[in-house]
């Protein structure tokens, strides 16, 4: 039977797995500025520096997946219903009486998360990784413990 | 057969508890290096999969290999020889954290905090996937949840976090050396260690533990 903390800690699991990629890449693009040689194949200096600049955002994206997978299991066993993202947020924010404050927080992670999939011209606020895991792991403690 | 040999054995091993036969042990070994080999007319051979049920009871292993299709011959032994190595492992690490569950569970309550267990699946590299329990404890409206991480990291033989929940907030580290549960505080804006043993630490203990908590409520209040 799925439970609430297995999905927040699968949540958390992503937060440290970014951090983890984060202390590699930096280390690695150090590493190939003192000795280019260490680049194999094709890789250009240049690369490692533009996915270096957008892992943070990639993790952002995995991370709202998670989320938004563990959400839509509880909905799913609850209501026959297939709802857009916003509208599973506000239908469990108000199934399940979460305080406007983390539906709101919730909704500024997914908006950014959208930003950096569709590449929108209106740019959202920036939500640190640190901050998004803990506005979606805060979220998602007011469902049940277990469904 | 340690970890450090087990990198030179010649298989790739994953191991998993079937939800439907809890205590059993399904591990399966197949060759390294046999993807490549191509029969007549350059299709790919089939890779053997030697595949062996392992059960434990009163502290002996049964293996079971009628589920194989492969025999892996006179590698049997060496096979046999490793899973009990991992079976070792993987009961002393269930049992570390269990008891450390047992023990923090034990100080709560004596703490007058409330707790509530919550299982925690895990996946190991070495010894597979499996269960282990965390512990939510909750004094007033400050909640903490006691998690298992991994069995393995360098220098320690475990590792447990302490969260400030609900949001998953850092607070601690638990980590097994010399013996025993030692508690690193992991304060915001710390400077990074090379190795876990220099950050702050002291034994796990009653006192350890809810100095941790007191301390993070004054700073919280």
């Amino acid at each position: 039977m799925p439970h609430n903390h297995e999905w927040q800690s699968r949540i958390k699991a992503v937060a440290r797995e970014y951090e983890a990629m984060r202390q590699a890449a930096d280390r690695f693009r150090q590493a190939s500025l003192a000795d280019p040689t260490i680049l194999e194949g094709n890789l250009r200096q240049g690369e490692i520096v533009v996915a270096s600049k957008n892992l943070e955002g990639t993790y952002i994206i995995r991370l709202f997946a998670e989320f938004e997978t563990g959400a839509r299991q509880y909905w799913s066993a609850n209501w026959d219903t297939d709802p857009k993202t916003v509208d599973l947020l506000n239908g469990l924010a108000a199934r399940r009486e979460i305080p406007d404050t983390q539906r709101d927080n919730a909704h500024l992670v997914r908006e950014y998360r959208n930003a950096l999939v569709h590449e929108r011209e209106e740019k959202p606020e920036v939500v640190p990784i640190a901050v998004a895991r803990s506005y979606l792991c805060h979220f998602f403690s007011f469902l049940p413990p277990r469904w | 057969m340690s970890e450090q040999t087990a990198e030179k054995l010649r298989y790739m091993v994953s191991a998993y508890e079937p939800e439907e036969a809890a205590g059993t042990l399904i591990f399966t070994f197949v060759p390294k290096g046999l993807q490549q080999e191509r029969g007549v007319g350059g299709i790919p051979k089939r890779v053997p999969q030697f595949i062996v049920a392992v059960r434990q009871a009163a502290g002996v292993l049964a293996f079971d290999w009628s589920g194989t299709l492969d025999d892996p011959g006179a590698d049997r032994e060496e096979i046999e020889a490793e899973i009990a190595a991992r079976m070792r492992d993987r009961e002393t690490w269930i049992h570390r954290v269990t008891s450390l569950v047992d023990q923090v569970e034990q100080w709560a309550r004596e703490l007058g905090w409330s707790t509530r267990r919550v299982e925690k699946k895990l996946e190991d590299e070495w010894i597979g996937k499996h269960r282990v329990p965390a512990l939510l404890m909750q004094e007033d409206t400050c909640r903490f949840l006691l998690e298992p991480i991994g069995r393995s990291t360098p220098g320690t033989d475990g590792v447990v976090d302490l969260y400030l929940m609900p949001a998953y907030d850092d607070i601690a580290s638990l980590y097994y050396y010399s013996n025993r549960w030692n508690l690193h505080y992991m304060f915001p804006g710390a400077k990074p260690t090379a190795t876990v043993r220099e950050a702050e630490a002291m034994p796990l203990s009653k006192e350890t533990l809810a100095k941790v908590i007191a301390e993070l409520r004054q700073h919280a209040a």
